[in-house]
């Protein structure tokens, strides 16, 4: 039947080809969203000239514009510099980048007739360990970044970020444990599912809610991950120039800076999926929204919410930007290790102990 | 084993609790910043902004009347130049970037004009000494800052007396 090659290409090749591209779309638009925020968070007015033809739609063209200039501008490689680790490092950033967004589900599971097409790249029964494994990746290619250029500025950037980011794996990775004892699960999938349950037949069963330390803790974890400030160290413009990719140019520099804002997204879709509900409209499961008005407006709404929350963490995220400064080291060490990690484990503690204590099991 | 202690700029003096605990004062930091943007936004399309950008060609900042700007020679009500040809702007340049060669009118009353009267703008720093030295009030400095050209960087006669434009010719 055609129709079941028609499905099969949509599930094994559009989405793998659909979503790297919608995520490269979005950067322009965090950019965007970055650049103008910053601007009226500061009382200034922000990137607003760019034109196409006098369409200048309030600056969203500036961050083609500098997309266009990063192309054509001249590529750059120190004579010192390891020639074949300078020219991995960029793409050893955005590969991981854009590789864990692929098991992020972005809708329920659409059921068309006999057709069920699972809104997302990779249903992976390991979601949240394979996102683990690949997002630390990401940090070779800011220490080979770092290194290969032969640049001593660019060097500290390495090591900062692989100090920084080895330091709040950790605390990421115990924050999430709290979500698995409650959902019982690493499928992402499933832990959406079960978020769309009530609590006390009112509260959504968000991870937020369930686990506020854990998503406390996940999200600054996020951000030092995301080497965003307040814990954007390795980047460090008043201290090591840029840092990591101080000595590259053109192409190769907008590949770090589309990878940053590519983790971004996929840090927001990860928090979203854990502790926000996923695609979960509150108070509305997916079978009352078929019921309402069929599934692919169900889907198209879910989505749609998906979208609506991930972007609301994109601006928190460069919310916090333009209102804190950026750590010291010893203090951003100290956060790492003396404050979180003990939260996070208190919090492991405490998520275990609960369901005993209340007789839940 | 040396002890390496951070240096806090603060050392010795301790924070409140709810002050430590960073969370609250990080939320109190976020509030203003949104307040900022809210208000900003918000006034944004109407008349008075707070924004403080002034979106340059098309908003200008307004600049006081004794602003010194590019010079303009005056003229008698006659159309004649009032300028004499005395040099004193000449003499009274800081930067000597006034260049008067004098000529005299076929009328022997009527004295001298300028036949040559240039003013390297690449040159001058606007300091209005020439306006203070002429005996015949004939050079004056208008409100006009905009002087960036690619092809003139020294005024002539005929552009300083035509008030800036292009002369007629």
């Amino acid at each position: 039947m055609w129709i079941d090659y028609l499905v099969w290409t949509l599930q094994n090749l559009l989405f793998p080809l659909v979503i790297p591209v919608v995520l490269l779309t979005g950067v322009i638009l965090a950019v965007w969203v970055e650049r103008r925020g910053a601007a009226f968070i500061q009382d200034r007015v922000g990137p607003n000239r760019v034109h196409i033809f006098g369409f200048r739609n309030a600056g969203l063209m500036q961050p083609i514009a500098d997309a266009l200039k990063l192309l054509v501008k001249e590529e750059f490689m120190p004579e010192k510099a390891d020639r074949f680790l300078f020219f991995l490092a960029p793409a050893l950033s955005m590969i991981p980048a854009l590789l864990t967004f692929m098991v992020i589900p972005f809708g329920d599971v659409l059921v068309l007739g006999k057709y069920e097409i699972p809104l997302q790249v990779a249903d992976l029964n390991v979601g949240v360990l394979f996102i683990f494994a690949i997002a630390s990746l990401g940090v070779f290619g800011v220490v080979l970044g770092g290194w290969s250029p032969d640049n001593k500025y660019s060097i500290l950037g390495g090591l900062r970020s692989s100090a920084q980011m080895i330091s709040y794996e950790i605390s990421m990775g115990l924050s999430i444990i709290g979500i698995l004892i409650v959902f019982e699960s690493v499928r992402l999938n499933d832990i959406v599912q079960m978020q769309g349950d009530l609590l006390f037949g009112f509260l959504p069963r968000w991870g937020i809610v369930v686990q506020p330390v854990g998503f406390l803790l996940f999200f600054i974890a996020a951000l030092a991950e995301t080497n965003r400030i307040p814990f954007d160290l390795p980047e460090a413009e008043a201290e090591i120039v840029a840092g990591y990719h101080l000595e590259y140019s053109s192409f190769k520099f907008s590949m770090f800076f589309m990878a940053e804002y590519v983790n971004m997204m996929v840090a927001s879709g990860f928090i979203v999926s854990l502790f926000l509900g996923g695609w979960q409209i509150p108070w509305a499961p997916t079978e009352m929204l078929v019921e309402w008005k069929g599934p692919l407006v169900a889907a198209a709404l879910q989505v749609g919410m998906f979208v609506f929350k991930l972007w609301f963490l994109m601006w928190v995220f460069v919310w916090i930007r333009w209102t804190l400064p950026r750590f010291r080291y010893d203090q951003l060490m100290s956060l790492g290790w003396r404050v979180m990690l003990p939260l996070a484990l208190a919090n492991i503690f405490v998520t275990s102990i609960v369901p005993f204590v209340l007789g839940v099991y | 084993m040396i002890k390496i202690k951070p240096v806090s700029p603060l050392e010795g003096k301790r924070y409140p609790l709810r002050e430590r605990v960073y969370l609250i004062e990080i939320l109190k930091g976020m509030g203003l910043t949104l307040k900022h943007l809210v208000r900003n936004l918000a006034t944004y399309p109407t008349k008075n902004r707070t924004v403080v950008t002034i979106q340059y060609p098309e908003e200008k900042r307004e600049y006081s009347p004794r602003f010194r700007g590019k010079h303009r020679l005056k003229k008698n009500p006659d159309g004649s130049m009032r300028c004499v040809a005395c040099k004193l702007c000449v003499e009274n340049c800081p930067s000597h970037c006034i260049f008067v060669e004098p000529d005299a009118y076929p009328d022997p009353s009527r004295g001298n004009y300028p036949k040559r009267y240039e003013i390297d703008i690449t040159r001058c720093i606007f300091c209005g000494f020439c306006v203070e030295a002429c005996p015949k009030d004939a050079i004056e400095m208008t409100e006009v800052s905009e002087m960036g050209d690619s092809v003139r960087a020294v005024f002539d006669r005929d552009f300083l007396l035509a008030d800036g434009k292009e002369p007629a010719s």
